[in-house]
């Protein structure tokens, strides 16, 4: 345990030692600026009885967060290693590969999670500027913070296949970001089968992350999203797991 | 010079590489398999305050005593405001 916790500092000091860390949360920053601003014109638009998350979910910066985030965040975990050759002498201390695969996604998940802090600034800055009750409350706010965090694990899991499978930290991110958009783009499928049989039907909208991140955001907390991503989760790990065994017998 | 002797012969990965997609392919399955019984026996929280995230304690009576299946169609402009709390209702 103490080794995995080594691992798990290491790999989050690596984004703070580097610029990309900064970047990341700086890109986070200026999108939320953004949205902040469509956030506050369309409040001033019109009379809304929506509550924050729910509008902050429709605007495209949310979706440019959550979809961009993940692949810049995780390139580096097991390309860069390779590509500066630390990862055979990482691989040769005794720590097993199932420690380093962990600490590498729970890395990357507690500075997505870090990255994800500031969100709650616009909920305290809104909150003096609304008066009508529910448009900022706590129990929305909470399930979208699951939602996002659901998301992370999801995407730092495929992000952590897709840089395990090559050394190139450009091409990491690409292929971590191109299978992230497919995923994504599943949800649009999914409406368009809505008139299909049933059980198509029912398969897609079982995948649809825009649907699940709706819920969310309205403040639901369903467990069928919860289980879908908790265990798309595991299964990228488990698969990120085989390929970096794969070296012992390749 | 020749080149020195694989550690592995190819036999030998091909049963390896066998046995992880053997061992993928379960993981995958099983997988789906929680899945699907996700999506059976689920439990929806709603953590807002305000009501519109949850049917009313006297529709749930009602519900509770259909005993057939409810095929319920709705005809509502996805545009709509309250398109969204009531597909939420419905699932």
């Amino acid at each position: 345990m103490q080794a995995y916790w080594t691992l798990v500092r290491r790999e989050l000091g690596s984004h703070f030692f580097s610029w990309t860390g900064y970047i990341v949360i700086a890109a986070v920053l200026l999108l939320l600026a953004l949205s902040f601003i469509d956030l506050l014109t369309k409040f001033n638009g019109e009379s809304m009885d929506q509550p924050l998350t729910s509008v902050f979910y429709s605007t495209l910066y949310f979706w440019l967060i959550l979809l961009l985030a993940a692949p810049v965040i995780t390139m580096r975990s097991f390309a860069h290693e390779k590509a500066t050759g630390t990862f055979e002498t990482l691989m040769t201390t005794p720590v097993s590969d199932l420690q380093v695969v962990l600490a590498k996604f729970s890395g990357a998940l507690i500075f997505y999670v870090i990255m994800c802090v500031p969100l709650l600034s616009w909920v305290l800055i809104a909150r003096p500027l609304s008066n009508v009750p529910g448009i900022v409350d706590s129990g929305t706010i909470a399930a979208t913070f699951i939602g996002i965090f659901l998301w992370g694990c999801l995407y730092m899991a495929l992000g952590c296949l897709a840089s395990a499978t090559t050394r190139n930290q450009i091409i990491a991110a690409i292929v971590s970001l191109a299978i992230g958009i497919s995923l994504f783009m599943l949800s649009y499928l999914a409406i368009s089968m809505a008139n299909g049989p049933e059980w198509r039907a029912q398969l897609f909208a079982h995948v649809g992350l825009i649907d699940h991140m709706k819920d969310f955001a309205r403040g639901i907390v369903d467990t069928r999203p919860i289980v879908f991503y908790l265990t798309f989760t595991f299964f990228f790990l488990y698969l990120t797991l085989k390929v970096v065994e794969s070296r012992r017998w390749k | 010079m020749t080149d020195p002797k694989p550690s592995f012969s190819r036999a030998r990965k091909w049963s390896i590489s066998l046995s992880v997609a053997v061992s993928t392919i379960a993981v995958f399955a099983l997988m789906l398999m929680l899945n699907y019984l996700a999506s059976r026996h689920y439990w929806r929280l709603p953590l807002a305050s305000n009501t519109q995230t949850e049917v009313s304690p006297l529709t749930l009576r009602v519900l509770g005593g259909v005993t057939n299946p409810v095929k319920a169609v709705v005809f509502f402009d996805k545009q709509e405001p309250l398109f969204d709390s009531v597909w939420g209702l419905l699932k």
